[in-house]
């Protein structure tokens, strides 16, 4: 079955391979959501349990987001046709001060890898500019990054500037990073603690999912 | 710039240095290690590693400054803003230094200019190889100052000036060891007064309003020369507990493959 070779050569960081099954899948008139979920995603879904049980490695995922990437980009203009499947939209970046982007980087391409649209921010972003971003984008989570102490504050402030917007609660604040623990989130009011970029998909899933 | 080291490999300047990018390349098998490959990488991340490698070496530009400092100079640069932890390890062992050297180290701007590009262009997986590599290879040049600072010669433009230093050698082992502000109770806010007396804008790094070094992978501190087991910590404190480094009982025993044989 395509679907299943467009996940095994996924697994295997394929990106020659990948986009030309996925066109050949488009050419048999295979509906482009399905080749995404039973073959991109499901690709990415099965590296990400892997990865969970240490049979692969961080290189071995981001060759597979790599490939993965390399089909949407095939599939884009079908799915942007139809609209896309929606998982939820993430606006993420990391916080003011903070120049620290590699593990906001690891997080989005995997929660792009596991199906949710992604607003990336970049790096040393104002607290207004995610409450911003995430009321014009309509986002289901905000996902905050911090690898420093004295930045680690600014995570509260985009908490407090998501609620003078009357979007606390609605959507969902992700905090991560080095100094980050779960209690600081709690007692931030953040929704959710992710450890790290496996742990953060694996928490947004949970979320998305009810 | 110069090499700054005399006949012997010593330090002997204040002036910037240059660091031959050669002596602080991580091997491959740490970079792999560091980003959790255990065991055999398959031969395409192996051959994404060493292209990291030739990449790395292909852009750092390695440069120090190092200051020796008496031990009330360091003692007014280690305040800072007054935001240290109390108790904190580093003002235990301090006072037994024979040598006190602040220092700053980069690899350059280049290095992080194509991370992130190589992110830019989907080239996740070797853009996170290089990040590593260059993380490794910071400490790795920090490392390399610090070997050159090494006891038993006491080479170091170190000595304290004006200002004596309680212990003087003790008749032990003696080892240099580097500490950095945002570790082991030292604040990051010590950078301010780090930068001002160090002045490592002359190898082009700059601190933001958060006191972090740009260009990332910059490492700057004291080396503290003091008898080995000054510098055994117990993570014991209260900070300890959120710190994900936890090198503090390994790294005062041991330093990099290649850096500083000679070192206690």
């Amino acid at each position: 079955m395509i679907y299943d070779d467009i996940a095994r050569r996924l697994q295997e960081g394929d990106e020659d391979q990948v986009p030309r099954l996925v066109s050949q899948a488009l050419a048999h008139g295979l509906a482009p959501e399905e080749v995404l979920e039973k073959g991109l995603i499901a690709g990415m879904n099965a590296v990400g349990v892997k990865f969970r049980e240490r049979e692969v490695f961080l290189p071995d995922v981001l060759l597979a987001a790599k490939a993965m990437h390399a089909g949407i980009s095939v599939l884009k203009p079908k799915l942007a046709q139809e609209g896309l499947p929606a998982r939820g939209k993430v606006v993420i970046g990391t916080v003011q001060g903070d120049l620290h982007d590699i593990g906001k980087n690891l997080v989005a391409i995997m929660l792009k890898g596991a199906g949710f649209e992604v607003v990336d921010l970049g790096k040393d972003v104002p607290p207004e500019r995610f409450a911003e971003a995430a009321e014009k984008e309509g986002a289901a989570f905000v996902g905050l990054s911090a690898l420093l102490t004295t930045t680690m504050p600014v995570m509260a402030k985009v908490v407090e500037a998501l609620r003078s917007r009357g979007l606390g609660g609605k959507v969902k604040v992700m905090v991560g990073g080095a100094p980050v623990t779960q209690d600081y989130a709690r007692e931030i009011g953040a929704d959710l603690y992710a450890f790290d970029a496996a742990s953060a998909v694996e928490r947004a899933q949970a979320l998305a999912r009810g | 710039m110069n090499d700054g080291l005399d006949q012997e490999g010593a330090l002997r300047t204040t002036a910037p240095l240059k660091i031959p990018v050669r002596d602080i390349l991580p091997d491959a098998a740490s970079v792999l290690r560091a980003q959790g490959v255990s065991g055999p990488a398959r031969k395409k991340v192996a051959d994404l590693g060493r292209q990291a490698l030739a990449l790395l070496e292909s852009l750092a530009s390695p440069a120090a400054v190092v200051e020796g400092v008496s031990l009330d100079e360091f003692m007014e640069v280690f305040r800072g803003e007054g935001l240290n932890e109390s108790p904190n390890p580093i003002e235990k062992i301090f006072p037994f230094a024979s040598g006190l050297a602040l220092f700053a180290v980069t690899l350059g701007d280049k290095v992080r200019g194509k991370i992130d590009a190589l992110f830019t262009t989907d080239d996740f997986a070797l853009g996170c190889l290089l990040d590593t590599a260059a993380s490794l290879a910071a400490d790795r040049a920090a490392a390399w100052l610090e070997a050159r600072c090494s006891a038993p010669s006491q080479r170091l433009r170190a000595r304290p000036k004006g200002g004596a230093l309680s212990g003087g050698r003790a008749p032990q082992e003696i080892r240099p060891l580097r500490y950095s502000p945002g570790y082991c109770g030292w604040h990051l806010s010590g950078q301010k007064k780090l930068f001002a007396r160090l002045k490592p804008e002359r190898i082009g790094l700059r601190l933001n309003e958060s006191w972090l070094m740009s260009p990332l992978k910059s490492v700057s501190g004291v080396i503290v020369t003091a008898p080995a087991s000054r510098h055994a910590v117990e993570p014991s404190y209260g900070f300890c507990a959120s710190c994900r480094n936890r090198t503090c009982k390994t790294r005062s025993g041991t330093r990099p493959e290649g850096l500083g044989k000679e070192a206690a």
